[in-house]
């Protein structure tokens, strides 16, 4: 874990954008009738006011894709949580794959820190983002 | 002959037009009235001219005479302590004695009413069903119903994504049908009612007793319908809050409620529907249990909310009331909160230019609608709003750490919280959900 996060800095590696989205999935009437839907948006912290539920990636990404997720105390923290995930086919959106069985939310639980989200292909980092997660702030 | 013959067929078809009118009791015909029972909580009883002059508790029996011909109002005959012998009522809140609302065929009467699973508000929303929808009453006192205006319906023409079957609140369905046998009142003709003379100077009776005040089209109209809306608002969120206010240990009807604070209504399986068109965001588990405010704050909140609704975003795209947070059903600190602990605050996102998304929003972000988030910010503290965080400097709020993706503010019990409350008038067609 240390290596890959090492060698995640030293490359340097690029921000997300359209490559890896987060998204949430939520109910709404429409003309009378109770639908779901779900919005797409750029990685951003975790806090109660911008969770999200999941991660897709284009379906144009690639074979071979792997998701880590990682819970860190802080930057600087050696010690935190990784875990893997594959893509699969999105039954919402085909144009999207998503990280099957990824919910960040029993993840991060109610811990402080920071979370990183690296997107792989094969043994190529495609994208990488680290972000807080907000404890809402101490003036709240 | 012929001119004899013509004279007859005329009178005849004289006789023939008077007889499809209106229907005033013919001379020396016994007056055709209803018993008629009341079904509201607490019915208000007025004068012809709109003036509240005592309320009747649910149950009691009263005397139909007239419809008024120009609303949903019919003159009663009453014997209640405290009220005078004649008044106005209106006929939603009535169903006739005896045989009851059971096969009555009636239509919806306001814009989109909530069909229900249950009948309660709290019932599981099954369709909205628009108006002028015919339904027949096949239930009119259904058990567990939460109070004696809830009906179950059949519909009588199928509706897509409907039920055949449900439960309704019966104040929302039209009354006229079932009072159409009552003679209508003039106004011209009508006779002194609690009190006041008879001034024909304008060809109205002057009910009030102040004859020189003259009242126009306009102002009636606004009366009128403000009227209606006060007796519509029987609703039973809205009661229970001012219920609650009165008496902090008052447990409410239909409603949950813990620790003295009580769970803004939310419909789905998830609960990300909120009242007056607004949507709660990220809810947790089970549904509503991080929505639970102080009945003042939730008094407050939901007057904000229709207004925001209906004066400044009836469209319900970008600028659609987004709140998260407010306080935990049992837990004091919850979801990383310091505060969030007494009902009183509540978290919402930004405004956002275009169209409405449920995705998160900072004020740093493109489409983040500064413009709509000052007036929002401004109408809030119309409603009594204080304390507010909120990152974006230029909104004039304060900073705190964590509040760019959202505005943190409290609606505390005070003077213009409780002002908003007092002057909350359900409008149904903007907060179906809360009648």
């Amino acid at each position: 874990m240390m290596s890959l996060l090492l060698s995640s800095f030293l490359m340097a590696a690029s921000p997300c954008g359209n490559k890896l989205q987060a998204f949430v999935v939520y109910e709404d009437l429409e003309k009378g009738k109770i639908v779901e839907r779900h919005s797409l948006f750029n990685l951003m912290e975790w806090s109660d006011s911008s969770a999200f539920d999941g991660v897709v990636a284009p379906a144009s990404s690639g074979s071979d894709l792997k998701l880590t997720f990682e819970v860190r105390p802080s930057l600087r923290s050696k010690a935190g949580n990784s875990w893997d995930f594959s893509f699969v086919p999105w039954s919402r959106d085909s144009k999207y794959l998503v990280a099957q069985n990824f919910s960040p939310a029993p993840l991060i639980g109610e811990s402080a820190g920071i979370f990183t989200i690296t997107l792989k292909n094969g043994k190529n980092i495609v994208c990488q983002e680290t972000h807080g997660i907000s404890s809402e702030g101490s003036n709240d | 002959m012929t001119a004899l013959l013509i004279f007859l067929a005329l009178l005849s078809a004289g006789v023939a037009k008077a007889e499809t009118g209106p229907r005033p009791a013919a001379e020396g015909a016994p007056a055709v009235t209803r018993s008629v029972r009341v079904t509201a909580s607490s019915l208000r009883v007025r004068t012809a001219g709109g003036d509240h002059v005592c309320s009747i508790k649910r149950g009691t029996v009263v005397t139909a005479v007239a419809r008024d011909g120009g609303d949903d109002r019919v003159k009663v005959k009453l014997n209640s302590k405290g009220c005078p012998s004649e008044g106005y009522v209106y006929a939603n809140y009535v169903m006739p004695e005896g045989s009851g609302w059971k096969d009555i065929v009636t239509k919806v009467d306001v814009d989109q009413l909530a069909l229900r699973g249950e009948p309660s508000p709290e019932g599981s929303f099954k369709c909205g069903l628009k108006k002028n929808t015919e339904v027949a009453i096949v239930n009119e006192a259904p058990d567990r119903a939460a109070s004696g205006s809830w009906v179950q319906v059949s519909l009588t023409n199928p509706v897509p994504g409907c039920p055949t079957l449900g439960y309704v609140n019966s104040s929302y369905l039209k009354p006229s049908e079932v009072f159409n046998d009552l003679p209508i009142i003039n106004e011209t003709d009508e006779e002194e009612v609690a009190g006041g003379n008879a001034n024909t100077e304008a060809g109205t009776a002057c009910l009030t007793g102040d004859c020189n005040k003259e009242q126009t089209t306009v102002d009636q109209n606004i009366k009128d319908i403000k009227v209606a809306l006060e007796a519509g608002t029987k609703n039973a969120f809205v009661e229970e809050l001012r219920r609650m206010i009165k008496n902090p240990k008052a447990k409410p009807k239909g409603f949950s409620s813990n620790r003295g604070l009580i769970q803004i209504p939310l419909q789905g399986n998830k609960g990300n529907i909120g009242p007056c068109g607004s949507f709660h965001y990220n809810p947790d588990s089970p549904k509503g249990v991080d929505a639970y405010a102080n009945p003042t704050t939730a008094c407050a909140f939901t007057a904000f909310l229709q207004d925001w609704k209906k004066s400044e975003c009836p469209s319900g795209a970008g600028c659609r009331l987004s709140w998260g947070d407010i306080s935990h059903k049992k837990k004091a600190r919850f979801n990383g909160h310091k505060s969030h602990t007494d009902g009183h605050c509540i978290d919402i996102r930004p405004m956002k230019k275009g169209s409405f998304s449920g995705a998160p929003l900072t004020y740093e972000d493109p489409s983040y609608d500064r413009a709509t988030m000052k007036r929002m910010i401004a109408k809030m503290k119309d409603f009594g709003a204080d304390t507010m965080y909120f990152n974006d400097k230029q909104c004039g709020t304060k900073y705190a750490s964590g509040h760019h993706n959202h505005i943190h503010v409290c609606f505390k019990p005070g003077p213009k919280t409780r002002e908003a409350c007092d002057n909350l008038v359900i409008d149904p067609n903007v907060c179906p959900e809360l009648m």
